[in-house]
């Protein structure tokens, strides 16, 4: 539990270093799946939900929900768990033990509500659409990334991406998204 | 504020609860804002499914790292134990020793494996195409001749980074059993998340069996069953068959 050390694990997280997200990857993996384990799940399910809270948690830290931390990256990532393992559990339409579920969230959990936690498939539609993402030039992909999934502002889509002005982003902007559904327009109805 | 800029504002997480309350209005009431939106939040939702898919690629990697880098320990009080299992595995050995040589990876490899034919680089006989390397490379793929696809394309990969290179490379290795090589440029093709992703994930999984590795080409099975795309039945098959 050392927070401060937690503290440049994040930073190094949001800047995308490969060492960080195994390092937070490996620490944290046992602790969490003992703890699973009460919760009368396969050890293939507890993996799985394991995989899931840290792409949800890492998700989130880069959208930039999770700016400063409240509580450990650990506390993140069990409460993050929980989530998915009470959502498991009614999938499996598992009898839910009340003994454990009544302790199951306490005071001890992170606070997750601004987080998002669930990943939807695409529709047929946006498999389409993510056919024409890949038809993009690297600059509007790149552009795009920032903004929807980053969430750089224009500002820092400016200085992140060398261009000259805001206006220039935003014109860009426009133009990769305007270029995007002209394409996915252009696609016969009986796709749709 | 105008509409882009209240667009704006709801994909950074910026509104303000009033300007919420306008924006919530104008969903109701206004069809074409309606429409933008849903087009911007489909592209959001299309970008956050392609990097979760590299990121599920990374965390399985990761996984097969663990797998592959710490050795069992054995504890002495769980020696009594093991003995009992021996006796159990050797008579549950006699009766899998002919089931295990019809399911062993390599046998497993050789009755999924199909070559992947060619798709990006039409050869016509008959006209006056311009003998560039890449020609030359694929018309050796087509006629199976491996040694000098590997040639050809290694030097076409120096020269430039595409996935499909990597791809056709990859078979050319697996074909010349060479599957440590393949596994690098399946790899390759994946972490660049665009052209033949789906189907790297099925020809790294068969390498993996070839090169009996066998947690590893489960762990990306998995991953093509859970996707539900390319090779998703054949890739439930094979995960039954190596249980």
């Amino acid at each position: 539990m050392n927070k401060s050390k937690d503290v440049i694990l994040l930073e190094e997280l949001k800047r995308g270093s490969d060492d960080a997200f195994k390092k937070v990857y490996q620490d944290n993996r046992t602790k969490f799946l003992s703890f699973a384990k009460k919760y009368g799940l396969e050890s293939q399910d507890i993996l799985d939900i394991y995989q899931d809270s840290y792409i949800t948690l890492y998700e989130n830290i880069v959208s930039g929900k999770l700016i400063e931390l409240s509580s450990t990256l650990s506390t993140y990532l069990i409460s993050i768990g929980k989530y998915k393992i009470l959502e498991r559990l009614r999938k499996n339409k598992h009898k839910v033990n009340d003994e454990s579920i009544f302790n199951f969230y306490n005071e001890n959990d992170a606070s997750i509500e601004a987080f998002d936690l669930e990943f939807e498939k695409l529709t047929t539609k946006e498999e389409l659409l993510a056919m024409y993402f890949d038809q993009l030039g690297e600059k509007c992909k790149a552009i795009l990334i920032m903004f929807y999934y980053k969430k750089y502002s224009i500002k820092e889509i400016m200085s992140f991406g060398n261009y000259n002005s805001e206006n220039v982003v935003k014109s860009q902007k426009s133009r990769c998204l305007k270029t995007l559904k002209q394409l996915f327009h252009s696609t016969p109805k009986q796709n749709e | 504020m105008n509409k882009e800029e209240l667009l704006y504002k709801y994909f950074l997480d910026d509104l303000s609860s009033e300007e919420q309350l306008v924006f919530t209005k104008l969903l109701e009431d206004d069809s074409e804002f309606k429409a933008q939106f849903e087009f911007e939040k489909s592209v959001q939702r299309v970008i956050k499914a392609k990097n979760r898919s590299i990121l599920e690629e990374n965390v399985s990697n990761l996984e097969t790292d663990i797998h592959t880098s710490s050795e069992p320990k054995i504890i002495p009080w769980k020696i009594f134990r093991i003995a009992a299992s021996i006796v159990l595995l050797i008579s549950l050995g006699i009766y899998m020793y002919t089931s295990y040589w019809s399911n062993s990876p390599e046998q497993l490899f050789a009755s999924y494996y199909e070559k992947y034919p060619n798709t990006v680089f039409p050869i016509n006989r008959s006209d006056n195409q311009e003998e560039t390397a890449e020609l030359l490379a694929f018309e050796a793929y087509e006629s199976d001749n491996y040694n000098k696809t590997v040639e050809l394309l290694e030097e076409l990969s120096s020269q430039r980074d595409h996935a499909y290179i990597h791809f056709y490379l990859g078979h050319a290795y697996l074909e010349n059993n060479q599957a440590n090589k393949a596994i690098q440029e399946f790899k390759n093709v994946i972490t660049k998340g665009q052209d033949f992703l789906n189907e790297s994930r099925w020809y790294l999984a068969l390498a993996f069996l070839k090169n009996d590795e066998l947690s590893k080409a489960r762990e990306i099975l998995k991953i093509i069953s859970r996707e539900g795309k390319f090779k998703a039945n054949e890739a439930k098959k094979l995960l039954e068959l190596t249980d």
